[in-house]
């Protein structure tokens, strides 16, 4: 059953992965161009200055690169199933309900959660090229809300295609939305790591909501 | 277990709108059953309650002895759905699509399924989704073949299927009832279809009326008379003896369940002068149009 569930999930997310991980590395060959050219025009004091005395951020560049990963993911993953009502397809399976979507809904966090952990290493290394190892782990610390904001917009991005009816997608969109605001409170360096491993508790305990929807589209199918 | 579906005092409404009232009928396993009714009578509706994708507002509905609302995943096993419109996952190519079903059913018929498709005589690496209506539902139909279910429910599997398609899937229907205790529940346009295929007929109508009954009964008893219109015709209304009637300028076509002898004999009791009434072979299309009107 998890393997069919599997098999079906990769159909859906291959052509979509491909474009993504494209976006990501894109976006941190960017981060390493620019970083790489500060550190030639500028003098390495004077960058040391703006990272460690002012808190300048230089790699603000992914702070939106996850969440747009988890949008598309789960974009790739729910829009087809809703199109045409072929969903009913996947309810009509041999599986339950509730675990077909908790599968589906575990691949594409899979997914997002690797792409997030290309970019961490990513980010670590390039960080770390520049800068002293402090820096590199300081970067990972600060960006770690950023990259967490991913797994929120995939699940926002299910939960809202999976709703049946408007005005539940348009509260799914605002509490989504909060939740994603929530991360990205401070622009200063380490600011959440007091209240980081909570707000990513908080995220994975949303993971079972998407039964919600799904149960709620086979009462709506009418 | 005797029937393949039960549904008993089944009331479903939208709104305020009451699509049925009180619907009891029962589907007996072995045998094939035809859902007839015009557009808009609540066939889709029906179908959906006895799928669990919609709960009814009252009544009970069972389907292989389960709560139609609430089919556990072996039942869904025995159950192969065409869903009205030939639903498919798009996103997958022939052979895909193929490979995620096989997963799911164990008495899965690879064979079956590719015997039906390659009549399309497409790659196998072709994408559904870039399919004619036709194409899609030949493959969805053999991924049904090859599920090998116990109870096959086919909303409206005739469309977008050519004429020759059509009778070839009604070749392998036969031939799949025949390989034991299987059951179809099916619904159809193409009325001529049925006509060779059921045994079985639920006549549904507006509010959830029904009529059930075995097809070889409901040609025998139900019966077209016609006879000229002298007239009169503006007096013929439908009662518990003329189920339909059809005039023309120079006709008068009535349906009834009543011989002869007791039509003849209502008419002239209601001032209706004829002597003689003319009865008129009818096919199942005919018949169904008798039964239910043009409108």
């Amino acid at each position: 059953m998890l393997a069919s569930i599997l098999y079906k999930e990769w159909l859906k997310i291959r052509p979509y992965l491909a474009i993504v991980f494209l976006f990501n590395a894109a976006v941190l060959v960017y981060l390493f161009i620019d970083l790489r050219h500060l550190f030639a025009i500028e003098h390495a004091e004077m960058i040391w200055y703006w990272a460690f005395q002012i808190g300048t951020l230089h790699y603000a560049h992914i702070k939106y690169l996850l969440p747009i990963t988890g949008v598309i993911i789960g974009a790739a993953q729910f829009v087809p199933e809703m199109i045409g009502h072929r969903f009913r397809l996947s309810l009509h399976l041999p599986v339950r309900s509730d675990a077909l979507v908790l599968w589906s809904g575990l691949i594409g966090l899979l997914a997002v959660g690797i792409i997030g952990v290309l970019d961490a290493l990513s980010l670590y290394a390039i960080i770390g090229i520049f800068f002293p190892s402090e820096a590199a782990e300081s970067a990972l610390l600060t960006a770690l809300p950023w990259l967490f904001a991913g797994p929120v917009t995939y699940l926002g991005t299910a939960l809202v295609t999976m709703e049946p009816r408007l005005v539940r997608k348009l509260v799914y969109i605002a509490v989504s939305g909060g939740f994603l605001w929530l991360f990205y409170q401070s622009n200063d360096y380490e600011s959440y790591n007091r209240v980081l491993w909570k707000l990513a508790l908080l995220a994975l305990l949303s993971v079972p909501s998407l039964i919600l929807p799904a149960y709620r589209y086979r009462n709506a199918s009418s | 277990m005797e029937n393949a579906i039960e549904v008993v005092n089944l009331t479903h409404r939208y709104g305020k709108q009451i699509v049925y009232e009180d619907l009891s009928f029962t589907v007996k396993q072995g045998r094939i059953f035809g859902l007839l009714g015009k557009n808009g009578v609540g066939k889709t509706t029906l179908i959906k309650i006895l799928m669990g994708f919609l709960r009814p507002t009252s009544g009970r509905c069972r389907v292989l002895g389960e709560n139609s609302y609430n089919l556990s995943p072996a039942a869904r096993t025995k159950i192969g759905l065409l869903f009205e419109g030939h639903l498919a996952y798009e996103f997958m190519t022939i052979a895909q699509i193929e490979k995620f079903y096989s997963m799911q059913y164990p008495g899965w018929k690879r064979d079956m399924y590719y015997r039906l498709v390659d009549k399309l005589d497409l790659p196998h690496n072709h994408k559904i989704k870039n399919m004619s209506c036709g194409q899609r539902s030949q493959v969805v139909l053999g991924l049904i073949f090859a599920q090998n279910p116990e109870l096959m429910i086919l909303d409206d599997y005739s469309m977008g299927l050519d004429a020759g398609y059509r009778r070839l899937f009604l070749d392998y229907l036969i031939d799949y009832v025949k390989g034991g205790a299987r059951t179809v529940f099916v619904t159809s346009h193409i009325i001529q279809d049925l006509e060779k295929l059921v045994d079985d007929v639920i006549f549904l109508d507006r509010g959830g009326d029904i009529l059930q009954t075995s097809l070889s009964e409901f040609m025998s008893a139900f019966k077209q008379f016609r006879f000229k219109n002298n007239g009169f015709g503006d007096r013929v209304h439908k009662d518990h003896i003329i189920k339909n009637f059809d005039i023309t300028k120079s006709t008068v076509s009535l349906y009834s369940f009543e011989p002869e002898e007791a039509v003849l004999r209502h008419l002239n009791k209601n001032g209706i002068e004829v002597t003689a009434l003319e009865q008129v072979p009818m096919s199942l299309e005919d018949a169904f149009i008798g039964l239910t009107g043009k409108y």
